[in-house]
């Protein structure tokens, strides 16, 4: 339950393995590449071992950023073309990753494929435009179908022109708005949402003038194709049969085209992961520095995935030499990413945490505080058992169905968390005769659940700080982790204030008197306004200012105040846990009462079931997002800061497929 | 969303702009300056254009760099009102973008006619790409006309331009412009359809008058330079005006010459862009821009409601800061003299 310890690894090899050994690193999975480069500059390359090979380290002085050959771009387009062609699912196979290839023979392969697919491809694209063209125009003739001329006639007309074309909706207005200056006769044949297809008959001599009318207006020409000749309804029926045939060749194309699939499609499939493959080993090769004859690459590996590596990096033998070293060894620079480990429990509230921000590497991964804390805010709640059996299912079918684990993971936890508290407050549904004793009503107590909510924030207030303790002992900090307001004094402070508070309101006396605790309670407040220069002073540190003192006086003595405030409103902040434990139960009250109103039962259930919706749709979310709101704000404010790297490794990622799901999961 | 959500944070950006924009004294102080290098130095350190400025060394300034970099920073300050906006309001606010992006693709259409889209300045054509997934390189690429209409493919452009794809190196430029000109029209006109009753009339009323005085520039044009029948003339204004009925504008383009027309524009409401008699045709247009700067902005700026009007205001305003600096840099560049420059300018110095 914590983040997972580092190492770096440095591979040093010869030139010609680069794509191998790039190859098991993304196959192993768990390697997070940095720029070797970086590392190289900050002087923080491998030490040498002894017995191992002097050669390689000769020469590193003349290094430089290794430029490898990379795929032809087209041929991942090509690639890409031909699943949506083939309607090949675009999925990375696990087991192509583990095989080894060619990649010329692949590129060759796939050019070849293309070349004849898309041959046939063209081909049945020039058809179904032909074939669209044709539809656009049958549906022209119908509408003069009833016309008995033949259209040789009218085209050969001696004193008129005869002209089918198409005008835009606006441009077909603004003619029609200018009519009568057009010396033409426009008879309209139909419209389309765009278009208006109309015939036109002009006198010859005022053809040029008409023409230019019709230009300014974009006019297009609806010609007749393959010298048609006849009446329209005999031009209809030709048209018709050009269509049928046109049709029954692009039929047979695709037929062509399926054969072609069932020839290649388990290879373009296999190509799509190769190229994935591929993509992802130039951007591993990217981080590469080179020499004339060796390589040199850099990585975070997971203390856990070490000898994982070293297994998979073992075949290459003395030719290459991998050496690990700790984080502690590191120059402070090159930051280590942090890759969160915990159990299966309280994992989903990793994304809760992400959200907010990553741990930094030497910071406490406070996953498992989250979950705990989240989980009895929400139940304490929203305590009901049916409602919260229904969150359950819900997260469950999530999770399982729907690929959201963390959503689902999370909500189902919650759901239980709010089965628990359903018993312990007598709820189900919103009912509370079902169950007969419960330990608490809220209702009947409310001070006493008001008050259980500020009493659980100062528990994890206090955790907080405890967090904030142990973060600065990790971090050195005596500043913050002492003096600080977050800190011990911090601590101190509040909780002498708390208990002479309490003792004051229980008792009437203090059993220390009132003076000392004011006394003390203001020394404290003088150390953590005076944290940075006392610090400075107990470590040796100089100078004892950051900053102009006056500043950081007028900023500290403000924080100091600022302090008073926050402890108190963090602590009453947490009123708010009981006051929607109360909140849940009085919405309910609501709609039962309404319910009692109703005339006949049916109407009763019915606002029964619709309130227990609405109370787990908005309440729930409600209830969701003031967790968060005191997660974040009242806790992470106190220890976390999130700053850090989030480890990604070097790996093809495995999508998934309806087909073959389980054995693509990603097993982590 | 009701219009008080939409327009409380953004009117209060709207103001915050304008008050970096450019006052009455830096106009006269620019015009006032003797090369370019001059002007720049002037906008990076007295004005808003510092942001943009800071990346360029002002003493190697030419002249077109500085008006790109200027062009970049109108783009910048649209931009900066964008992030307002979501939904249909969005796709109109987006819409401002598109007259920007067809004047910069005529430029590209008629250096393919000139056969020299490989010298255009690339840095010029800022706005390509902008409003429509297209790539400035590609378009610049076109070989010819249809070339140039495929690439478009995939724009709102493509439909208009379709009847255009079979035309090689003899395209009728003046059409293939003119189509892409009343095409922003008819586009702009469908993005604001969806937004709300008391915007659209806003937008409306502001368009509307432009694409009047857009006629009747237009119709002047015509029958003085280009001779066309007034049929053909007819067919070339734009739907959409505000004061002017489509039948009085056949009327104007009916007219005999350039006297008659005149003579009945002067009688109507915009009879001010002929100046009695004292019009130069080149001012025609400053007296058009001047018209909408002052009449136009004030009654925008005068609607204190929540709607749309001072984002119009501030997008108009924005555009005519833009064209008067270029043209201050200009009349810089070319040595006029400062009362000469002054009558350039949309506003009155």
């Amino acid at each position: 339950m914590s983040v997972e310890k580092m190492e770096m690894m440095n591979v040093i090899g010869h030139i010609g393995d680069l794509d191998k050994v790039s190859t098991e690193i993304i196959r192993s999975g768990c390697v997070q590449i940095v720029n070797a480069l970086n590392e190289i500059n900050q002087n923080d390359f491998t030490v040498l071992m002894p017995g191992q090979n002097v050669n390689m380290l000769t020469d590193l002085c003349f290094i430089k950023p290794y430029k490898g050959l990379s795929l032809p771009s087209e041929i991942n387009e090509k690639i890409v073309e031909l699943t949506s062609i083939f309607d090949i699912p675009r999925v990375i196979r696990s087991k192509y990753i583990e095989e080894d290839y060619k990649l010329e023979d692949m590129v060759s392969k796939v050019e070849q494929i293309y070349d004849e697919v898309t041959k046939h491809n063209k081909d049945l694209k020039t058809l179904k435009d032909e074939v669209d063209k044709i539809k656009f125009l049958i549906e022209d003739f119908k509408c003069i179908k009833g016309l008995q001329i033949d259209m040789q006639e009218l085209r050969n007309m001696k004193y008129f022109e005869f002209k089918v074309g198409k005008l835009t909706k606006e441009n077909f207005d603004k003619l029609n708005e200018n009519i009568e200056n057009v010396s033409s006769i426009i008879y309209e044949l139909r419209s389309t949402p765009v278009y208006h297809v109309f015939m036109s008959l002009t006198p010859k001599p005022l053809v040029a003038e008409v023409d230019r009318i019709f230009k300014s207006l974009n006019y297009e020409e609806v010609d007749i194709p393959y010298d048609l000749k006849g009446k329209p309804i005999e031009i209809i029926d030709k048209l018709t049969e050009i269509e049928q045939e046109k049709e029954k060749q692009m039929q047979d194309i695709n037929d062509v085209i399926l054969q072609l699939r069932a020839k290649y499609a388990p290879f373009i499939d296999e190509s799509y992961t190769r190229m994935k493959m591929h993509e992802k080993l130039r951007a591993v090769n990217s981080e590469v520095v080179c020499s004339n004859d060796f390589f040199y690459m850099a990585g975070w590996v997971p203390e856990t995935c070490k000898q994982k590596v070293k297994k998979k990096l073992s075949c290459f033998g003395d030719g290459l030499m991998v050496v690990f070293k700790p984080q502690s060894d590191v120059k402070t620079s090159i930051v280590p990413p942090t890759k969160l480990n915990n159990n299966w429990f309280v994992r989903p509230f990793e994304s809760i945490v992400r959200m907010y921000g990553i741990p930094l590497y030497n910071e406490t991964d406070p996953t498992w505080f989250v979950a705990l804390s989240y989980m009895f805010m929400f139940g304490y709640m929203f305590g009901d058992l049916g409602q919260g059996f229904v969150f359950l299912i819900v997260g469950i079918f999530l999770s399982a169905k729907l690929h959201h684990p963390n959503l689902g993971g999370v909500l189902s936890r919650i759901g239980a968390s709010s089965m628990v508290f359903g018993i312990l407050f007598g709820s189900v549904f919103g009912n509370e005769e079902i169950l007969k004793h419960p330990l608490v009503r809220p209702m009947d107590n409310i001070n006493a659940v008001l008050l259980g909510g500020v009493v659980v924030g100062v528990l994890f207030i206090t955790v907080g700080f405890v967090f904030n303790l142990v973060n600065s002992v990790k971090r050195r900090d005596l500043e913050e982790g002492a003096f600080g307001k977050n800190g011990l004094a911090g601590l101190a402070f509040y909780w002498l204030l708390l208990l002479s508070a309490c003792s004051m309101f229980l008792n009437g006396a203090m059993p220390v008197p009132l003076p000392v605790i004011v006394i003390i309670l203001s020394l404290l407040l003088v150390l953590m306004v005076v944290k940075q220069p006392l610090a400075n002073l107990i470590k040796g540190g100089r100078p004892l200012y950051e900053e102009a003192p006056g500043d950081y006086y007028i900023e500290s003595g403000f924080g100091a105040i600022e302090t008073l405030i926050s402890m108190l409103s963090n602590t009453v902040s947490f009123i708010r846990v009981g006051a929607f434990a109360l909140n849940h139960v009085g919405l309910f009250v609501a709609f039962a009462t309404i319910a009692g109103m109703m005339k006949n039962n049916a109407a009763s259930v019915a606002v029964i079931v619709i309130g227990n919706i609405v109370i787990i749709a908005l309440e729930g979310l409600v209830v969701f997002i003031q967790g968060l709101r005191l997660e974040y704000y009242e806790l992470f404010s106190k220890y976390y800061t999130g700053g850090g790297i989030e480890y990604n490794p070097a790996k093809a990622a495995i999508s998934y497929d309806a087909l073959d799901f389980t054995k693509n999961r990603r097993a982590d | 969303m009701d219009n008080t959500t939409r327009y409380a944070s953004v009117n209060t950006k709207v103001r915050a702009l304008e008050g970096r924009m450019l006052e009455t004294q830096d106009y006269l102080n620019l015009l006032s300056k003797k090369s370019v290098p001059e002007i720049a130095a002037y906008l990076k350190q007295k004005t808003h254009y510092m942001d943009i400025l800071s990346k360029a060394d002002e003493n190697q300034m030419h002249r077109l760099q500085l008006e790109n970099l200027i062009k970049e920073s109108h783009i910048d300050g649209l931009n900066k009102i964008a992030y307002y906006f979501n939904g249909v309001y969005k796709d109109f606010y987006m819409s401002l973008y598109m007259k920007y992006e067809i004047e910069d693709l005529k430029a590209v259409l008629r250096a393919i006619k000139i056969k020299k889209a490989d010298e255009l300045d690339y840095g010029s054509l800022v706005h390509i790409g902008i409003y429509s997934p297209i790539d400035k390189g590609t378009m610049l690429s076109s070989k010819n006309c249809r070339d140039f209409v495929n690439n478009l493919k995939g724009t709102v452009y493509y439909d208009y331009l379709q009847g255009f794809s079979n035309v090689m190196d003899d395209m009728d430029l003046f059409r293939i412009q003119m189509t892409l000109d009343l095409a922003y029209f008819d586009l702009f006109y469908r993005s604001m359809q969806k937004m709300n009753k008391s915007d659209r009339k806003i937008v409306e009323h502001v368009q509307g008058v432009n694409v009047d005085l857009l006629n009747l520039q237009w119709i002047y044009r015509g029958l003085k330079f280009y001779n066309l029948s007034p049929e053909e003339l007819f067919n070339y204004t734009i739907g959409y005006g505000e004061a002017l009925s489509r039948e009085y504008i056949k009327e104007l383009c009916y007219s005999k010459d350039i006297e008659e027309y005149q003579k009945k524009v002067l009688k109507g409401r915009y009879g001010f862009v002929f100046d009695h008699g004292r019009t130069k045709d080149i001012l025609m247009e400053r007296r058009i821009l001047r018209y909408q700067h002052y009449k136009l902005i004030t009654t925008l700026k005068k609607n204190l409601g929540m709607n749309i009007s001072q984002v119009i205001a501030y997008e108009l305003l924005l555009e005519d800061e833009v064209r008067d600096i270029v043209s201050i840099i200009e009349s810089v560049r070319y040595g006029m003299a400062v009362d000469a420059a002054k009558k350039f300018l949309i506003r009155e110095l």
